[in-house]
């Protein structure tokens, strides 16, 4: 007989990659199927066409650096990547949005860094930056949610479909479909009170924005199912949301023209939930320990709402995300915790001798 | 009352799979043929053996015993004869084999006379102590930590709890359940000795509660004694049995950083330790045996075994009725913790608590590993809070400082973060790698600072000296003049201001004599005797020279006293001198021998000069003057080296025919066929050293491109001849060393009838044999340093690589005829 | 005018004052370290073989610390060359195999009936590590040898081994498992992983 001889343990969980990577995408269905419900098909779509791009590319890099290609699209990475990306560009974006976001990330923003866990920025919002920088019409053309008196939103799969591929020539007017967000309104807004603003604008409805809070709360949901599983802990969500509301309840305004949106209006719109539970939980750019990965959630937090309420941007997870993975390293060295058997957690870079 | 119990950080809960061998009662394993008995069971240094090969032995003998403070002796498992003690696969990750002692067993388990105690508490805990150590009880839970050691009274630090660890954490291990189950009493009892020993205030035992009725049992065993041991059922989870973790559960302390529990005053033992301390005071039994669990679905009939130590595990799996083609991975210890088997013909040793026999379904071989995503699920999982991502990173970048500064040494290894990762990493095998290479690399700088201080304590000597020798040249130079004047008086006069050079040129006067004394009977060498009296004198002298260096610089008064011993050594000294030496009186043995051995050295140092001097030619070999000088050094050298070779083979001449004179007949052939071969052999070293001249000089020509080539060339070919007729003569000589084989053996007849001859003869012939020794080594290395002289110059010059390997060839050819010679002479002597 | 006047001259006032805060700091708060060529020195293997063409590793710091190369000491290798560039804040560079090759440690072993107890082999011993006095046999004390080799040559009848240092099973221990993958995109062409 032929033993084998390896190191121990010899005894393996039942965890993997893949079976993580495959978790976060089922999680991400209740969003997505509330995106649709208020947003037409356009999500849909791009969720596909964002896979097929990620997984093209994928392959494309791993075959040019010679690494077995089934091994490492096994790993479900790259479509994350693609479907929390297609999570966040406006359903109506056209083709050529989607390819250049997602083949930014997949490319730039993972493969030329060594693949997956090698990246030190999240692939999917720093493919997001670059299309909000480079194309900023296209990406705050958000379709208008259904039931909105006097505009008609996108009605069916096929004029979706039309407006992502206008293949067949006729391009869609877009401006007849769009609508600003919440967020960007409430940005804009200079003379208003709140309930003026309120009562002036369809979007405005309940505490989030048409829509908006019903996208939140279900991808709060499915970030509370990953919770369940032990797919990540709570503490960088948790501490996001809870610096959100901090920030938001010491920076309220009041109902003045010069409010910045009161706390429930900050959770639930935007991609606030979207960033908490699949965003700033990706592990690879995220901080290690368990108190790291508090003051990273916490400075996503308070950057979010900085870039909101002052910023240049309607929304700033995307930002704020990229700005804290830059940070990681560092809160990592800070936050070592405390061994057994020594006093004090070790803090900073080791000593050069 | 229940105990308090604390959580450890951490933890998983891999499936436990003890119920594959914890339903069937302990059986006893069948005594094996042969027992193979590491002599490094335990940490610490090995033991020594007390047996040889062939010795008998009985069952619980000692036969080999400790070999220093942290070391352990060994017992034989049964009775029957030790065959070898020889290095045999041992159970250790590495699979290499180490020294065991191999007994085969007799069949009879015959007990040697056991010493056994009536009552353990009327005896000293000193002495319990020593008991448990000369029975070689070590820690029997894995680590195999001589117990004796962690037991040994510590002044400083009292000990007020004492946890019993019957926890077995590790999944498919159940020697401790069972054992906790049939033996709680002598458990029991073995705790209680441990009590007397260390006398705690508290008792814990720390049981998972996997396992009720082992609770049970020991807690019936403490009630039926009113003792008040407490039995703490702790909550499952995997590694709650590590040292460390057990202390923090049972009393919320952490075991700081490099210290030891004994530190906090807690002693800590194994449950299947404690009964082997019960058996050891008790019984008198050392530790021969153990309880092992034999596991895995490869297994017909797993279940718990009494063992001997030295069981062969191929036994063992055929007992337990082993399927070979099913076993995919023999696993020593637990499948979190434990490592591979290499050898199924390894024993089983005093710490192998389990064997696990797994098929390829039940322990899968690893997943190709993935990156690191960091999520961070090892570090929920570890049980002292390190950061195992963090490790594994800057285990990859071999980051050192950063590592220590991540507590690397501060992993226990339990596996549980490779348990979780969803990458597959090997992350213990990175920590363990990285481990020893910082060790490894911390013993390469201790090693380096080491050797820097011997370095410059060696260049301050060297200068020191230096320094000296320059100040007593000046002295010298100074006493010269005054010294002569008074030469003829002060040569005598024992004066406290007499110079160290009085002493000297008596000793001078002493070597010369003992020269002439040589050469006037030069069939008489220094006997033992002799050399004895030579060392006494040189010692003597050493003592002289002392006390007058003593007594230049101290008082006058002491002064008179010093020159009193002075005279006497003198005395002394002059009684030592040759020409009192009973020399006459002792056995004799050729005088010229010891001129030989001297002649040789000096030759093979002359070689050595003409080896310099032609090493610093080379190097200078492209400025011509004063390479023109230096090679006239160097023929100067080789013909001082020739000349020393010729009188090394004329200084074999004249014993030869004195001694043909002096002793019988066989002898003076011995002695003259060994005279007459080394003259050969000198005759082809001296062509080689022609002919490496010869090829040096050519080598230079061709390295400088000139003219002269082909002049050099033409040498190189003379001297090729030259070589070649040195060679022809040497070879004839192979003919003639076949002759000595038929008048030795004459000789050894004669050598039985005159054993007074005989014995002489041997002496004789072995100093020859040495001889032909050094002159053989001294070929070979010629032969070498020739062709590594060469090596660099011949690329590329086939002519003189083909003379070169001819020279080699017809050397060996002389050497072999050489070995011949060499080689008949034991035989036969 | 008068306000670039003005800003020149608070920009050179500031210039002069800070500059004479800095200069005294550099005075008062200097750290004395090690000379640089003590802090080399350190970092040499101390083998004392003389491959780097110096009379011992102090030698070579000497020479390092007053501008030569730092890759000539094949006994350090890599490893030591990595140290050299870090502490003097210069380019890695490849071993220079004119002066050897990086090899496994040894340690010399004297073929004890060979030696003809001459003494050479510890006057070329730079640590002392050989024990034996005229016509007496020699040892190498193992603990002591670096392993330089410089008692090699000067043996006359050549009985002096140098052993390739053996693991033991208390020596040995696991490496470090091939990592999974450190890939850029110029990884190209290296071959299958997995
Ligand atoms: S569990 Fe594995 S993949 Fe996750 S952080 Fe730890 S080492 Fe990395
Ligand atoms: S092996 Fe070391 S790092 Fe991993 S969980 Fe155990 S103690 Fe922690
Ligand atoms: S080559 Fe030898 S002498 Fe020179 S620095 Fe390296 S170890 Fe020291």
């Amino acid at each position: 007989m032929s033993l084998l001889n390896v190191s121990s343990p010899h005894s393996h969980g039942p965890g993997s990659t893949a079976r993580l990577m495959k978790l976060v995408i089922l999680a991400t269905v209740p969003g997505a199927i509330t995106l649709c419900l208020f947003f037409g098909w356009g999500t849909l779509i791009n969720l596909i066409w964002a896979g097929l791009v990620a997984i093209t590319c994928e392959a494309l890099v791993l075959k040019l650096r010679n690494r077995p290609v089934a091994f490492y699209l096994g790993d479900y990475s790259a479509l994350l990547s693609a479907v929390l990306l297609a999570l966040a560009i406006p359903p109506l974006a056209p083709w050529w949005i989607t390819l250049i976001g997602v083949s930014f990330a997949i490319i730039i923003g993972k493969q030329l860094y060594g693949g997956m866990g090698y990246n030190p920025f999240n692939p999917a919002m720093l493919g997001y930056v670059l299309l909000l920088i480079s194309f900023p019409a296209q990406m705050t053309a958000w379709a208008a949610p259904t039931g909105i008196d006097g505009v008609s939103g996108v009605q069916g799969f096929a004029q979706a479909f039309n407006s992502i591929f206008p293949i067949f020539g006729n391009v869609l007017e877009i401006d007849a479909y769009t609508l600003a967000t919440p967020l960007d309104v409430m940005r804009e807004n200079k003379g208003l009170t709140i309930d003026e603003l309120w009562a002036s604008n369809p979007i405005f409805w309940g505490v989030g924005g048409r829509g908006w809070i019903w996208v939140n709360l279900a991808f709060l949901a499915g970030g509370l199912f990953l919770l369940y599983r032990r797919v990540f802990t709570w503490h960088t969500p948790v501490a996001m949301l809870g610096s959100l509301t901090l920030m938001s309840i010491i920076f309220y305004g009041g109902d003045g023209s010069t409010g910045n949106g009161s706390t429930a209006f900050h959770l639930l719109s935007g991609a606030t939930m979207l960033g908490a539970f699949f965003i700033a939980t990706d592990p690879v750019t995220s901080a290690v320990s368990n108190r790291g990965r508090l003051i990273y959630g916490a400075g996503i937090g308070m950057i979010i709402y900085i870039i909101r309420c002052w910023g240049g941007y309607p929304d700033g997870v995307a930002f704020a995300v990229l700005l804290m993975n830059m940070a990681a390293p560092t809160i990592d060295y800070y936050t070592q915790p405390r061994t057994y058997g020594h006093k004090k957690p070790k803090k900073g870079l080791a000593k050069q001798d | 009352m229940t105990q308090k119990i604390w959580d450890i950080p951490g933890g998983v809960h891999p499936p436990q799979r003890k119920k594959l061998s914890d339903h069937q009662a302990i059986r006893k394993a069948p005594l094996p043929k042969r027992l193979i008995l590491p002599l490094q069971q335990h940490i610490g240094a090995p033991a020594m053996p007390l047996v040889n090969p062939g010795d008998k032995v009985l069952k619980g003998q000692k036969i080999a015993d400790a070999d220093g403070f942290v070391s352990l002796p060994l017992h034989a498992p049964s009775s029957g004869t030790v065959v070898e003690i020889t290095a045999h696969a041992i159970p250790h990750p590495s699979g290499m084999a180490e020294p065991c002692i191999v007994i085969e067993t007799d069949g009879d388990d015959r007990w040697c006379a056991l010493d056994a105690v009536e009552n353990f508490r009327s005896i000293e805990s000193e002495d319990l102590v020593n008991r448990i150590r000369d029975a070689g009880i070590a820690g029997l839970g894995g680590a195999g930590f001589p117990s004796a050691v962690k037991l040994r009274a510590r002044p400083e630090q009292e000990i007020n709890t004492l946890i019993i660890n019957g926890t077995e954490c590790e999944p498919y291990i159940t020697a401790d359940d069972l054992l906790m189950q049939e033996h709680s009493e002598k458990i029991i009892t073995g705790i209680e000795i441990l009590c007397k020993i260390v006398t705690p205030s508290e008792v814990l035992i720390g049981v998972e509660d996997n396992k009720p009725q082992a609770i049970q049992q020991l807690q019936q065993a403490i009630k039926s004694r009113s003792l008040n041991f407490d039995v703490v059922p702790l909550p499952t989870k995997y590694p709650s049995g590590g040292e460390k973790q057990l202390i923090q559960i049972l009393t919320g302390k952490e075991v700081p950083s490099g210290e030891l529990p004994a530190d906090l005053g807690i002693v800590c033992q194994n449950v299947g330790t404690v009964k082997a301390i019960h058996d050891a005071i008790i019984t008198g039994k050392p530790l021969i045996s153990r309880i092992t669990t034999l596991t895995g679905e490869a297994l017909a009939e797993p279940g718990n075994v009494d063992v001997l130590i030295g069981t062969p595990i191929d036994d063992l799996l055929t007992f337990a009725g082993a399927e070979p083609n099913k076993i995919q991975r023999l696993i020593i210890g637990g499948p979190m913790m434990g490592y591979t088997l290499h050898d199924i013909a390894s024993p089983i040793v005093k710490t192998v608590n389990c064997v696990i026999a797994s098929t390829a379904e039940e322990l899968p071989s690893p997943a190709p590993a993935q990156a690191c995503i960091r999520c961070g699920a090892c570090s929920e999982v570890c049980p002292v809070n390190l950061l195992p991502q963090q490790l594994y990173w800057h285990s990859r970048a071999k980051d050192y400082s950063q590592l220590k500064h991540h507590n690397l040494f501060d992993c226990i290894e339990c596996g549980a973060c490779f348990y979780s990762c969803p990458s597959h990493i090997p992350l213990v095998q990175y920590y363990r790698a990285s481990k020893a290479d910082i060790r490894a690399h911390e013993a390469m700088q201790q090693k380096a600072e080491y050797s820097k201080i011997r370095f410059e304590a060696r260049e301050a000597r060297l200068q020191q000296i230096e320094d000296e020798k320059a100040a007593k040249r000046k002295a010298n130079a100074e006493r010269a003049a005054k010294l002569k004047a008074s030469k003829e008086s002060a040569a005598l006069k024992n004066d406290s201001e007499a110079p160290p050079n009085d002493a000297k040129t008596e000793i001078d006067a002493a070597v010369a004599r003992s020269r002439k004394i040589k050469d006037v009977s030069e069939d008489q060498a220094l006997s033992t005797e002799e050399k004895a009296l030579k060392i006494q004198r040189s010692m003597v002298n050493a003592q002289l020279k002392k006390l007058q260096r003593q007594c230049a610089n101290c008082p006058a008064d002491e002064q008179e006293k010093l020159e009193r011993d002075i005279e006497r050594l003198n005395q002394q000294l002059l009684k030592l001198s040759p020409d009192n030496s009973p020399s006459a009186a002792t056995p004799i043995t050729p005088a010229t021998l010891k001129i030989d051995k001297e002649n040789n050295i000096k030759h093979a140092m002359a070689k050595a000069a003409v080896k310099k001097t032609r090493r610093a030619l080379a190097k200078i070999d492209s400025e011509s003057n004063e390479a023109v000088s230096l090679r006239s050094e160097l023929e100067s050298q080789e013909t001082k080296l020739k000349q020393l070779e010729i009188t090394l083979a004329v200084g074999h001449a004249p014993p030869t025919t004195k001694q043909g004179t002096a002793a019988d007949e066989d002898k003076t052939l011995i002695t003259k066929l060994g005279g007459e071969e080394k003259k050969l052999k000198i005759a082809a070293a001296i062509a080689n050293a022609a002919l490496r001249k010869a090829e040096r000089a050519y080598a230079d020509a061709a390295e400088n491109q000139t003219a002269e080539t082909d002049l050099r060339a033409a040498e190189v070919e003379k001297c090729k001849q030259i070589v070649t007729e040195a060679n022809k003569n040497l070879a004839n000589i192979s003919a003639p060393a076949d002759a000595p084989t038929a008048p030795s053996s004459n000789a050894s007849n004669k050598v039985e009838q005159e054993p007074e001859q005989g014995k002489f003869q041997e002496k004789n012939s072995s100093d020859e044999l040495k001889k032909l020794k050094i002159l053989h080594a001294m070929a070979n290395a010629a032969v070498k340093k020739a062709q590594r002289a060469a090596e660099p110059t011949t690329q590329g010059d086939p002519g003189q690589q083909r003379s070169i390997v001819e020279a080699r060839k017809k050397l060996d050819a002389a050497t072999k005829a050489l070995n011949d010679f060499t080689a008949d002479k034991p035989v036969e002597g | 005018m008068e306000i670039l006047l003005f800003a020149i001259c608070v920009m050179l006032g500031l210039s002069l004052i800070f500059g004479a805060i800095l200069g005294f700091a550099s005075i008062r708060f200097k750290v004395e370290g090690d000379p640089l060529s003590d802090r080399i020195n350190e970092l040499l293997p101390q083998t004392q073989c003389g491959q780097c063409g110096y009379a011992g590793c102090r030698p070579y710091s000497e020479a390092i610390a007053a501008g030569d190369m730092i890759n000539k000491c094949p006994p350090g290798g890599e490893a030591t060359i990595a140290a050299l560039a870090d502490l003097l804040d210069v380019e890695p560079m490849p071993l220079d195999s004119e002066h050897g090759e990086e090899k496994t440690r040894t340690l010399a072993v004297i073929r004890e009936p060979e030696c003809i107890g001459c003494t050479k082999c510890i006057q070329a011993c730079p640590v002392d590590a050989i024990l034996g006095a005229a016509k007496q046999m020699h040892t190498v004390i193992a603990s002591e040898c670096t392993g330089c080799e410089l008692c090699v040559e000067p043996c006359p009848v050549d009985c002096i081994d140098m052993i390739p240092i053996q693991t033991t099973s208390k020596s040995w221990s696991w490496q470090l498992p091939t990592a999974p993958e450190n890939l850029i995109i110029s990884d190209a062409g290296r071959g299958e992983v997995a």
